[in-house]
């Protein structure tokens, strides 16, 4: 037998036998909550049986230190579940002596000397107490309906999930993806929808944040599980793809001697396969989707630590980009009127050039001796006047 | 015979030589001092919010009348087109009598969050070419402009065709929707109103991992398996670390500016369309009327040939020269061949304008 077909038998029998104990302990909580003449004491035996025949099935063909330390194992749940039967036990003998009148602790110190006294008659004999009241019965089954609800769904995931370990080991990328996704839409189905129900109470608005973000982050963990696994297919495609050059090489007589030549020829081909598969639509679709989903994540864990910067008096990002955003349009209005700024001052000194202010004469001086002589020009402290005709304000000469 | 034929003593001692360099090369890391890049004597001449206009001090006398513009893009520092002595295309550049300018957009931080591509181009771009023009009295200069910036120099050129007397662009993307560019691809179902929501400026860290998923097994694991053979040479081990420190020098992204350029350009292709829209007006390619050297890259996996070689079917000039040069997206300026060759045929082409 060679190894690729150990291994599968390898594979397949661990399979079968999680799929055998999974089967097992999912029938075990079916029957929950479902029997009428149901008590403590049988759902003791049946988790003893269940316990019982699942190491077996483990143990059968285990030697040496494993099939010891499975003894071990089965013998520790047994000593569980005689606590069990006798804590149950002592309720029961307890419950009337209290409403009798006597005290509790004394009751209950009673109970254990008499048990003390049949221990050491008979060790095995409080193994066997009896069961619970009908009112506490009704309670339990009650609550393992329920735990059944919200547990059943994980039974049956990891039952089913068995079968795509196995897949996976065998080289279907899907198995992978289809594992990850069984977990998730388990996840959702229970727990999920918990989540996803409207908040309430003082608390709501920040835990609405905080379930949105773990939504979030969900998504995001089963987006680049759908990644990562495409990555890993075009591993083994480059694999294949390797494998066939270097039997090209061989038909073609071609010879690699060295392990850098080798590890060149991985490059070369690795390269090519993954430009290959990358370039598809496919996994430009599965890498978008995880970026996304991560920038999504982002947004909500941004809203959650905000909630934290507002507690500790510190600003937000949230308010700085506003600040930003104002500071942006401040500083683009700023330049804007310092352009038209900067134009005004070039249309007023166009303006001064082709249309000069009349000069203006004082009234003490004759208008003839004040008349500045053609292309000379006067100048007053602080500004430099173009030349002007002989025309004094208000037309007179 | 199978053709894997190695020989346990070849291997051993390929694998000694290997573990040899590698621990002597440590010294030589041990040694050096801190990387720089962009060594040409420079000065700045005009500041506008983060962006610096950069003036390029000649050693050589200045033969051509009219100044270039270098404009880069906003991804990565401008600087590698002046990566080492001997490795410079500024360097050669102004040894053929240029007079260089280059726009440095700097490291926006949170409070450029909001700066828009017409910012950008009718913004830094208008005032850097308009501070030009009046240190030298011209109308129009020349602009050269690289990837990212080539595509906003096809839009300044549109809208502005009175102010540049000659475009030079250098692997540029011009047709975004061709299916032989992995970024192209990957872009397209992507949420980007999401993604600058949720970054604000979109981290140069995370484009830079994204520029390395192009190519992850050369980029990633073959160019430091490589490097242990060029320990032992200074020179060379000092070239490569000056690239390692421009590769990962990366600025981010604006976030508005990104998400326009993302959307509106990769997504939607709208450059060649004709229906860009700056500041109210509309970018049409027909308009791009001054004579335009277009440079590509035949082995360009960033901006690939069929994104940028079809230039001039779209722009109005009818003096366009189309050029394919050997090598990748940054080694046609950094490689030995570019030295020779690239520069003085971007120098003759305009001289001859």
């Amino acid at each position: 037998m060679n190894y690729n077909e150990q291994m599968q038998r390898l594979f397949r029998s661990w399979t079968e036998t999680q799929q055998k104990a999974a089967q097992q302990w999912l029938s075990t909580a079916q029957e929950f909550g479902e029997s009428e003449a149901w008590n403590v004491q049988s759902w003791i035996d049946r988790w003893r049986q269940g316990a019982r025949s699942t190491a077996e099935g483990i143990l059968k063909n285990a030697r040496g230190a494993p099939k010891d330390v499975g003894k071990k194992l089965l013998e520790s749940s047994d000593t569980y579940l005689h606590f069990m039967d006798f804590f149950f036990d002592a309720m029961k003998n307890a419950a009337p002596k209290v409403d009798g009148g006597t005290a509790w602790p004394e009751a209950i110190r009673q109970y254990a000397d008499g048990l003390l006294k049949s221990v050491r008659v008979d060790p095995t004999a409080w193994m066997r107490a009896g069961s619970v009241g009908d009112d506490v019965a009704e309670l339990w089954k009650l609550f393992l309906g329920q735990l059944k609800f919200l547990g059943q769904p994980w039974l049956e995931s990891m039952r089913e999930a068995q079968g795509h370990v196995g897949e996976a080991m065998g080289g279907d990328r899907r198995a992978a993806i289809q594992m990850v996704n069984l977990f998730t839409d388990t996840f959702q189905s229970t727990v999920g929808k918990f989540l996803s129900a409207p908040a309430i109470g003082y608390a709501r608005e920040y835990q609405e944040k905080l379930t949105k973000t773990f939504e979030s982050w969900m998504d995001s963990r089963s987006a680049e599980a759908a990644f990562q696994a495409e990555l890993t297919n075009t591993g083994v495609h480059a694999l294949e793809a390797l494998a066939r050059a270097i039997q090209a090489k061989t038909d073609a007589g071609e010879k690699i001697t060295s392990p850098k030549a080798l590890f060149n020829l991985w490059v070369e081909i690795a390269e090519r396969e993954y430009f290959r598969v990358a370039s598809s639509e496919g996994f430009a679709r599965l890498q978008a989707t995880y970026v996304n989903a991560t920038m999504h994540y982002r947004i909500h864990e941004r809203v959650l630590f905000e909630e934290v910067y507002k507690a500790c008096h510190l600003p937000t990002r949230t308010e700085l980009d506003d600040g930003y955003r104002h500071l942006y349009e401040v500083r683009k209005e700023v330049k804007k009127l310092k352009l038209e700024v900067a134009s005004l001052r070039r249309e007023m000194a166009e303006a001064k050039y082709a249309y000069p202010a009349p000069r203006t004469e004082p009234t003490s001086v004759p208008p003839a001796a004040a008349a500045t002589p053609a292309g000379k020009t006067s100048r007053v402290a602080g500004r430099k006047k173009i030349a002007t005709d002989k025309t004094p304000a208000g037309g007179k000469e | 015979m199978y053709s894997i034929q190695i020989d346990p003593e070849t291997a051993l001692k390929e694998a000694v030589a290997f573990n040899r360099n590698l621990l002597m090369g440590l010294d030589s890391i041990a040694k050096m001092t801190d990387i720089e890049v962009g060594f040409s004597e420079k000065e700045a001449v005009m500041r506008d919010d983060d962006v610096i206009l950069y003036h390029y001090k000649a050693k050589k006398k200045k033969l051509h009348e009219t100044p270039v513009l270098i404009v880069y893009a906003l991804v990565n520092r401008p600087f590698m087109v002046d990566l080492e002595p001997g490795r410079s295309m500024v360097q050669n550049l102004l040894d053929l009598g240029l007079d260089l300018y280059l726009i440095d957009w700097g490291y926006p931080d949170r409070a450029e969050r909001h700066l828009t591509l017409d910012d950008y181009i009718n913004g830094y771009i208008d005032r850097c070419v308009d501070a030009i023009r009046e240190r030298h009295g011209l109308d129009k200069i020349n602009i050269a402009s690289i990837c990212q910036g080539g595509a906003f120099c096809l839009c300044y050129s549109s809208l502005h065709p009175e102010k540049v007397k000659n475009l030079v662009t250098m692997v540029t993307p011009v047709d975004f929707h061709v299916k032989d560019g992995l970024l192209n691809i990957w872009a397209q179902p992507l949420d980007i109103d999401m993604m600058v929501e949720a970054f604000g400026n979109i981290p140069g860290d995370f484009m830079n991992f994204g520029f390395l998923m192009l190519k992850p097994w050369q980029l990633l694991v073959q160019k430091y398996v490589g490097i242990v053979n060029i320990l032992d040479d200074t020179a060379n081990l000092q070239s490569f670390l000056r690239m390692e420190k421009w590769i990962f020098d990366s600025p981010d992204q604006a976030g508005e500016a990104y998400r326009q350029f993302l959307k509106d350009f990769y997504q939607q292709n709208k450059l060649i369309k004709g229906e860009v829209e700056l500041g109210g007006r509309t970018v049409n390619l027909k308009d791009v009327t001054m004579p335009v050297f277009n440079i590509y890259a035949t082995e360009d996996h960033l901006v690939p040939p069929s994104s940028s070689k079809n230039l001039f079917k779209y722009v109005g000039s009818d003096d366009v020269t189309t050029l394919a040069f050997p090598g990748g997206h940054i080694g046609i300026y950094v490689s030995g061949r570019a030295q020779r060759e690239l520069a003085p045929k971007l120098a003759q082409w305009l001289k001859e304008r």
